[in-house]
């Protein structure tokens, strides 16, 4: 694989981790009027976690957004290293989709650390942060997301139902994994009571959102391979289904913890750390599945 | 589960079969694989979406590059045409880059030959040799 596609992948990968962080972030700080913990020391520990991780993946994602930017420009320009300071390969990518892009997710992520550094100093002065200004916040940043996702990639020439379609499955996705990390410390930091009506609330807001990244999922997935066939036969398919076999996996733990091991926190002493450790599971299927999908955004097309 | 599993099969019948393509190449002149009796007086290339052509370069067989005047264009196109020097008999290989609306980078190449008229070309050779002895 050439260098620059390297470099690409693994910039992409992390851009992807630091949406993810944010995205799920916001959404268990959503969660937060649910939780109601006495004394609230606990809460207020774990929303500090939530906001260090959160503060510390916005860092990442816009570091890697610029540094993707480069690596486009360095890709297109072919120049050696030095291409990727080329003005007019610069020009160039900054007025195509991948600039827009790019310049998209650097305002979501400093958005989304002026929303933490704002969080930081209501915490500090122990002021509850407004959850209807936090859920603007969040659907602004959701709907940029989106956005930033629907201008590039192999959906823009389909139907704009479908750029839609992608921007709802990777929001969610997003999301949902990126709340992993802040879930498997809230096992070790929340007393068993409120880690189970965290957990209950988390299961009954995920089986919906599952449903919907299913449904979409199925419908870009059909619109881009097309035919079984393509989809055994295709290095883009066989790709998919490597992709489709950890979504189960994730789905079929995600299962467990709601089912099986959320009930068990109010009467097995050890189900926390049981959790815990299912959870950082379900967190490497989730980075397995940002890699397949960074290589089939990036090495592969519907056409390979 | 039954009625997920259901909602996802009829949107899998609904939805069309179409796949997704990325932009490539529609055509060039000279075509590829051309075998030309004279220089093609320019060189075109067009393509099935309208892109940002990043590098386009004419190499003759001994990699030496024919200046066709490329300058990479910041506005989206579907076809680009550069006026050529006359070539000397020989095989070329074009290469061209985009950037596509989709914002993936795209990259290929065509070959032509220029045959020229190699008898007149023998002639003047030998006259020119003539004339200088």
């Amino acid at each position: 694989m050439p260098i620059w596609e390297v470099l690409i992948l693994s910039s992409k990968l992390l851009v992807y981790l630091g949406l993810s962080g944010l995205m799920g972030g916001f959404l268990l700080f959503l969660m937060m009027p649910f939780i109601q913990d006495r004394p609230s020391q606990t809460r207020l520990l774990w929303q500090s976690y939530i906001l260090n991780y959160m503060t510390l993946l916005a860092l990442i994602g816009l570091l890697a957004t610029i540094l993707d930017f480069f690596f486009q420009v360095g890709a297109l320009s072919q120049s050696g290293f030095t291409g990727m300071f080329d003005t007019v390969m610069q020009n160039m990518v900054a007025q195509s989709a991948l600039g827009t892009v790019a310049l998209s997710r650097l305002c979501v992520f400093i958005v989304g650390l002026v929303f933490c550094g704002m969080v930081y100093w209501q915490l500090a002065r122990k002021i509850t942060p407004n959850a209807y200004v936090t859920l603007i916040v969040a659907i602004i940043q959701w709907g940029s997301v989106g956005y930033t996702f629907m201008l590039s990639g192999h959906t823009v020439q389909l139907d704009s139902l479908y750029g839609y379609a992608l921007a709802v499955h990777v929001v969610i996705a997003l999301s949902w994994i990126g709340a992993l990390w802040p879930l498997s410390d809230a096992c070790k930091q929340l007393s068993p009571v409120v880690l189970n009506t965290l957990m209950r609330h988390f299961g009954h807001l995920a089986i919906g959102l599952v449903c919907l990244l299913l449904l979409v999922g199925a419908l870009l997935a059909w619109e881009l391979i097309g035919t079984v066939s393509n989809l055994l036969n295709q290095t883009y398919g066989l790709s998919l289904l490597i992709k489709l076999s950890f979504v189960t996996a994730i789905l079929l733990l995600a299962a467990w913890h709601k089912f099986k091991l959320t009930p068990r926190l109010l009467t097995h002493g050890n189900a926390a750390m049981v959790l815990r450790r299912s959870i950082q599971i379900e967190m490497v299927l989730g980075l397995c599945i940002f890699v397949i999908t960074a290589v089939l955004t990036t090495v592969l097309g519907p056409q390979s | 589960m039954k009625t997920l599993l259901s909602t996802l099969l009829l949107t899998t019948v609904l939805v069309s079969t179409s796949i997704s393509a990325h932009t490539s190449m529609n055509a060039s002149i000279p075509k590829n694989n051309a075998m030309l009796m004279s220089s093609p007086p320019q060189l075109s290339v067009s393509f099935t979406e309208p892109v940002r052509l990043a590098k386009l370069s004419l190499n003759s067989q001994n990699s030496e590059p024919v200046s066709i005047g490329f300058i990479p264009t910041m506005e989206p196109s579907t076809s680009f045409d550069y006026e050529l020097p006359v070539l000397s008999p020989g095989n070329y290989t074009a290469q061209w880059m985009i950037l596509g609306e989709d914002g993936h980078k795209m990259e290929g190449s065509f070959t032509f030959m220029v045959h020229g008229n190699m008898s007149m070309q023998k002639d003047k050779k030998s006259h020119s040799q003539h004339k200088n002895h």
